[in-house]
């Protein structure tokens, strides 16, 4: 966003990156943490333009509340529960506009192409095509548990959910999966 | 065709994950994003417009209140209930079906003035739900408001006002429940963010359901990792508050005289979970063993048990709001494009009888029996 006014001191000041725990500026905060955001993001997702606006929203509530972290040992687990909520609640969001005022699902930005240099586009396909059909809920406990390696206790934190629905979520995830998988390999 | 494992299934997942986070396009690099929250920060309305704009939305609708309370005045009190559209609650609002005529329920209670109505409970004279807004930051992300809430909604006005919230990131609220009388709110608070991995350590809160004031709060009732699963506090005929923890010790249950503060041991004949209905009249333990439930009815004296019903598990989620009977969701496998089936269960207490119904059109969330109009 473009702007006319002097920047903050705090958002000025060039800070090289900081251990853990100590309070460092805003650049150094978001390079820090950026790429694993914004993958976490973008699985949930499944799209950039809400990707993007998901880390954004979630680096700026973090940034702004970044007092409360206690332990900075947890920061990245903290981080990960705020921008993986907002990515949720941005999928929904967008959603629900889609279905309520064109009458239309949300499509997914699906980028693969014959060009891709990994043998196996086919099975991609297909995976992309299945995860887009999960919920952002769902999207997100995957992600969380077999992406980013959490535990489903540790999911179920993140995400504010039960821990029976949490395991509810990754069981329906599998079977969707493992149903399309069944189906394109004869 | 050879059925995958488990593993070999979360391995091709996890491989395709990791190669679909690397695909960024579209997205701008870390130094554009910190770019774009300064200048989202520089550009912040300052202070004292939200002051000013906060001060002309307070006049205008005290304005209302005002008259609306003196057209209200006029109207009858409740008379005793009876049961109407059972619906359930999620980011959408409160969608069900009216079981009187069969029309479509669709209900709004944020109007406008929160995100999201959630976890909702049905006072004991059926006027005033109470709600959790867990994303009142959505609609400006850059103020400072505080973090979650807990809303009240007048059935008769059609009104809505906040009651009570938690500052910021790492609160959570959770069980907005009121006393029979309707003078006091129950409910669960969680601070985790910042013990993650760690078990979140759960608080109990007791307010005044009309102004918010903090009249109680016990941060040792509630044993971690049981919070969300089942009920774990519920209100009595008497207006004390029953709550259930489980330790190392196993199960474990107290009672709150909210006037006094004083908290008392209770032993109960059987272990489980405990649920009221509105007025307290009728108080339910849920055992739950594995993918199994027990039902037992409670008699006045809290010192012996009926069982009214035993069979595979679902999770309760509201009472009818004549005190009769209480409904509860699970939720299965179902064939693509569906994904999820939601099974609709409702149990007689007095007799025991369990009907089911699954819903074609169902959607994730938690269910409200709201009375009859």
């Amino acid at each position: 966003m473009v702007t006319d006014k002097p920047l903050e001191p705090e958002l000025a000041r060039p800070v090289p990156l900081a251990p853990a725990g100590a309070d460092v500026g805003l650049e150094s905060f978001v390079v820090e943490h950026y790429d694993r955001l914004v993958r976490l993001a973008r699985l949930v997702c499944h799209d950039a333009t809400d990707a993007t606006d998901a880390v954004q929203a979630g680096l700026e509530r973090a940034w702004r509340h970044r007092g409360s972290l206690r332990d900075a040992e947890h920061r990245s687990p903290w981080l990960d529960r705020i921008v993986v909520r907002e990515a949720i609640r941005v999928s929904k969001r967008r959603r629900t506009w889609l279905e309520r005022v064109l009458g239309i699902d949300h499509e997914a930005d699906v980028v693969l192409t014959s060009a891709d240099p990994t043998p196996d586009v086919a099975l991609r396909v297909v995976l992309d095509g299945a995860l887009d059909r999960l919920s952002p809920e769902q999207r997100a406990v995957v992600a969380l548990h077999l992406y980013a390696g959490y535990t489903v206790q540790e999911t179920a934190d993140i995400v504010g959910a039960p821990l029976e629905t949490v395991r509810s979520r990754l069981r329906l995830a599998r079977e969707r999966l493992r149903t399309v998988l069944g189906e394109s390999q004869p | 065709m050879t059925r995958m494992t488990d593993e070999q299934l979360d391995q091709t997942i996890t491989r395709h994950l990791t190669w679909r986070a690397t695909q960024l396009q579209g997205i701008p690099d870390a130094q554009g994003m910190a770019w774009r929250i300064a200048g989202e920060r520089l550009t912040r309305r300052p202070r004292w417009q939200h002051a000013v704009a906060l001060l002309a939305v307070t006049a205008l609708l005290a304005a209302v209140a005002v008259a609306t309370l003196i057209v209200a005045g006029s109207r009858p009190p409740t008379g005793p209930l009876t049961n109407g559209p059972l619906v359930v609650a999620n980011a959408l609002g409160w969608n069900g079906i009216d079981p009187a005529s069969g029309a479509a329920v669709q209900l709004e209670p944020c109007d406008g003035q929160c995100e999201e109505a959630l976890d909702p409970r049905l006072s004991a004279d059926g006027r005033t739900v109470f709600f959790v807004d867990p994303t009142p930051e959505s609609g400006d992300l850059l103020s400072d408001q505080p973090g979650w809430a807990i809303w009240r909604w007048d059935r008769l006005e059609g009104s809505v006002r906040r009651v009570v919230g938690c500052d910021g990131l790492d609160c959570t609220l959770r069980r907005p429940i009121p006393s029979p009388d309707g003078r006091y709110l129950a409910y669960g608070q969680g601070d985790d963010a910042p013990n993650i991995p760690m078990p979140p350590l759960d608080e109990l809160v007791i307010v005044d359901a009309e102004t918010g004031r903090e009249v109680r709060r016990f941060g040792d009732l509630i044993a971690d990792g049981w919070w969300w699963e089942y009920p774990n506090f519920a209100w009595d005929a008497d207006g004390q508050l029953l709550v259930t923890s489980l330790g190392p010790d196993g199960f474990r249950y107290r009672r709150i005289d909210v006037t006094t503060g004083a908290v008392v041991d209770v032993t109960l004949p059987r272990d489980g979970s405990l649920e009221s209905s509105p007025d307290g009249a009728t108080m339910l333990l849920f055992g739950a063993q594995l993918d199994r439930l027990s039902v037992w009815v409670l008699d006045d004296r809290l010192e012996s048990t009926r069982l009214v019903w035993e069979g595979e598990g679902w999770r309760p989620g509201t009472w009818s709001p004549d005190g009769t009977r209480i409904a509860g969701q699970s939720m299965s496998v179902a064939p693509p494009p569906r994904n999820m089936a939601w099974t609709t269960h409702v149990l007689d207490v007095a007799t025991g009888a369990l009907t089911t119904q699954v819903d074609d059109e169902a959607v994730e969330g938690q269910l409200l029996w709201l009375p009859a109009d």
